[in-house]
């Protein structure tokens, strides 16, 4: 179980918990996995609505990260008004890298969440078709 | 003589008081003092501008970060594994970095505005006191007068406006200094 956010996972599916009995059989495939317990059988369908619902909102932080890579796009102003001075055009130099390293923040982020979000459809699809829960490898 | 029009209309009306002493120093030869405040000119209202759509942009950043952990929460109750709760750890981290940046950014934009504002305020004021010290010697240089008494008080008056600009521009090093950091990526994901 790692630390963190993977600690927290009190999850009322056991056997779909990070670690859960799916996980420990990761051979077992399509039916075999109810057979490793009741549960599996009686809670898979619960499983992909969720990773699907998930989905969803990573989507929308997605979203967001976009939005906000626009807003910082659309604060670049030109170095006139800071002045003529060389402090001033460093200034507005500095000013300008501070916009575009904001701008580029949140569209790695807005990557990297669409990224994991298209992992979770994947692990949704998986699962409902399989009723087993396939890993979602998300190391980039 | 129309009086120059700046951006900042505090310099502007410091150019105005200065109209007399700027042309008594072009005709002893002494430093342009309305030349020496067109480097002070700026706009703070439009860096507020930009530094107001980087707040926007802080907010949404901190929206996004919430609903990254929300859809991480439902992931993970979900059935997601190991290794996307591992990942997601370190993506969540990085929103917190880039929400932290972005709000920094904003909040240091404003004070540049701020900032830019204040000294070109206290210049026009400064040098408009300067040129009222000077007036007497200023209608004497452009009575012809060139005594040098009163060519020197128009010359030292000239010169401290200048020295004056000069100091307030100096000031924005802090600024620099603190903007610096900013200036790259927080987000380091690889």
């Amino acid at each position: 179980m790692p630390e963190g956010r993977g600690s927290r996972l009190g999850s009322d599916i056991p056997e779909l918990r990070v670690g859960g009995s799916a996980a420990r059989n990761p051979l077992k495939k399509g039916g075999e996995v109810s057979s490793a317990g009741g549960f599996a059988t009686r809670n898979a369908p619960k499983a992909p609505d969720r990773l699907r619902t998930a989905a969803d909102l990573l989507d929308q932080a997605a979203a967001a990260d976009d939005k906000a890579a626009g807003q910082f796009a659309e604060a670049r102003v030109d170095s006139t008004p800071f002045g003529i001075s060389p402090q001033a055009r460093e200034l507005a130099a500095r000013w300008a890298s501070a916009l575009a390293a904001r701008e580029a923040d949140a569209r790695v982020l807005g990557d990297a969440t669409s990224d994991l979000a298209g992992r979770l459809r994947m692990a949704a699809e998986s699962t409902r078709s399989s009723g087993f829960r396939g890993r979602i490898a998300v190391a980039p | 003589m129309t009086s120059p029009v700046f951006e900042h209309p505090a310099l502007t009306s410091a150019a105005a008081r200065l109209a007399a002493l700027r042309t008594a120093a072009g005709r002893i030869g002494a430093p342009d003092p309305v030349a020496a405040l067109r480097h002070l000119d700026c706009s703070p209202s439009a860096i507020s501008a930009s530094a107001s759509a980087v707040d926007a942009g802080a907010s949404l950043m901190t929206s996004a970060s919430a609903e990254f952990r929300n859809g991480v929460e439902q992931g993970e109750t979900g059935g997601s594994a190991e290794t996307f709760g591992i990942w997601a750890d370190t993506v969540d981290g990085q929103y917190a970095a880039a929400a932290r940046a972005a709000a920094a950014t904003a909040e240091l934009g404003v004070r540049i505005a701020s900032e830019l504002d204040a000294l070109a305020t206290s210049a026009s004021a400064e040098v408009s006191a300067l040129a009222d010290t000077a007036s007497a010697a200023v209608a004497a240089v452009l009575a012809d007068d060139r005594s040098p008494e009163v060519v020197s008080t128009v010359s030292t008056t000239c010169t401290a406006v200048v020295r004056t600009v000069s100091a307030k521009i100096a000031s924005l090093s802090s600024l620099l200094a603190e903007l610096e950091p900013l200036t790259v990526p927080a987000v380091e994901l690889s």
